[in-house]
């Protein structure tokens, strides 16, 4: 049987057809999100905005109008899955090096090759996931400039490598920027290409992170999302091959993993977080407040005991009341501040549930302990298996809008 | 609802009682009352909502409400 940098044409052709259809759904869905942008965010941008909508219009029709070719190209791969006496019209670039997939067949219009069209549109869907996060960040922190820069960068270098009729790869001006100065710094061009996309890698990480940061915006959850899946779905192709694109698809895997590792925005960039441990993990995706309620007990009160009685997605106060009635008095207090010092007072008078904020971000509760140095601990119940984490107090003055613990 | 479009604004803190308010909000567009009751514990003031003004998942921050009914219940109090 013909294979494709080892791969078993079959099985490979099933995960094409799997990953295609995935991303034409959430492609259809960026481009909504990129038509939404342009109309509702970026007037606010002013002159820049307006030209910024114009390039999001256009970067959301290529999109829809590629989401033919996407389906005409799934429905290719879903033959040689199925017509395994077919397998031959897909054969090995050979040499262990990713090269163009030539199919052989009648793929209505699609063209010889796709992997310069497979990796054009992700790099379209990823440039996109930028983006939006970069749209989400500059309108309300007034940082995002990055994210917005080198992913429109990455979607016109896709859209490039996705709508010309031939078989390149577009390299953005990002890379194409790093690779030549790295070469006049007297790197070889071998390594220059890959100082590149250790760079690229690099500003994708920081802004895959950041479209975790702004992940209760609906739009960058969508792009998010789309990003993460992207990512899996590359590893999932290219996982039996060889070379540069098995390499970068990890790394875009290790890019997903990590932002599944965060419960949200407050762990960008805190260090040291050990996962598992002295933490209770919530049992439910919006059972957050119960299990920080356990913690606030020392377990004497289960997270689904109090689960029962308040429900997800519940805020902390909520605490106080069950909590009580359960204690058999008033033994819990607490309150929404109105303000990062009023928060940081609290958080330095013992162990309290912590409801965090971020705007335009769902929140989310955890309990927080003060530590001698001036720290504090922070067992998050948010990620799979719970997290443990240390920070300061400009950290709690910026995220902890309310807190429940025990009353004086 | 969607995250991204969630707006509040606070119309009207009126006092109903010793430490008490009536907040009426306009949350995306829909009128909203809550109580808000303000309380002092580990030294600082705050204030607790029933019900709670906002959905969580709509990402809105309850601190700019605690804020205005603070706001209200300092300037009255001497």
């Amino acid at each position: 049987m013909a294979n494709f940098l080892g791969a078993d044409t079959a099985v490979l052709g099933g995960q094409v057809t799997a990953a295609c259809g995935k991303a034409a759904t959430r492609a259809d869905q960026i481009a909504a999100s990129l038509r939404s942008i342009a109309d509702n965010k970026c007037p606010v941008f002013g002159p820049n905005g307006e030209t910024l909508a114009t390039q999001l219009r256009e970067l959301a029709d290529g999109l829809s109008s590629g989401l033919q070719r996407l389906a005409a190209f799934k429905a290719t791969a879903q033959r040689n899955a199925t017509e395994q006496d077919k397998a031959s019209g897909i054969q090995s670039a050979g040499g262990g090096q990713s090269g163009p997939m030539e199919t052989g067949t009648d793929d209505g219009g699609w063209g010889n090759s796709v992997w310069d069209e497979v990796i054009g549109f992700l790099n379209m869907v990823g440039g996109g996931a930028e983006v939006v996060a970069g749209v989400g960040l500059l309108e309300f922190y007034g940082v995002g400039a990055i994210p917005i820069v080198h992913g429109l960068d990455t979607m016109y270098a896709g859209y490039r490598s996705w709508s010309e009729p031939n078989d390149e790869i577009y390299e953005t001006y990002t890379g194409k920027f790093i690779r030549e100065q790295a070469i006049e710094a007297g790197y070889t061009p071998n390594e220059a290409a890959w100082i590149s996309t250790g760079a690229e890698l690099a500003i994708g990480l920081g802004s895959g992170l950041a479209a975790k940061w702004a992940k209760g915006i609906k739009l960058a959850t969508t792009a998010g999302s789309a990003a993460d899946e992207a990512g899996e779905s590359i590893a999932r192709v290219a996982g039996a091959g060889g070379g540069s694109i098995d390499d970068m698809a990890r790394g875009a895997d290790d890019v997903a993993r990590a932002a599944a590792e965060e419960s949200g925005p407050w762990m960008r960039g805190v260090k040291g977080v050990e996962y598992g441990g002295e933490v209770v993990a919530q049992s439910r995706e919006l059972s957050c407040t119960s299990a920080a309620g356990e913690m606030l007990t020392g377990g004497a009160v289960k997270e689904a005991q109090i689960l029962s009685v308040i429900g997800e997605d519940q805020p902390v106060t909520r605490l106080i009341g069950v909590l009580n009635d359960m204690s058999g008095g008033p033994n819990y207090a607490g309150q929404f501040f109105d303000n990062g010092a009023q928060a940081l007072e609290a958080a330095r008078g013992g162990p309290m549930a912590a409801q965090l904020q971020v705007p335009f971000t769902k929140a989310h509760t955890v309990f927080i302990e003060p530590l001698s140095d001036g720290r504090f601990l922070v067992r998050d119940p948010g990620t799979t298996a719970g997290a443990v984490y240390k920070v300061g107090e400009a950290w709690i003055k910026q995220y902890v809008a309310g807190g429940v613990w025990r009353a004086e | 609802m969607s995250a991204n479009k969630s707006t509040a604004q606070v119309d009207q803190v009126t006092p109903v009682a010793d430490g008490t308010y009536q907040v009426l909000l306009t949350v995306d567009g829909q009128r909203r009352e809550v109580v808000a009751t303000v309380v002092a514990s580990r030294g600082v003031e705050g204030v607790t909502f029933e019900p709670y003004p906002f959905d969580l998942s709509s990402g809105l921050d309850p601190r700019p409400v605690v804020a205005a009914v603070l706001a209200v219940h300092r300037g009255e109090t001497p």
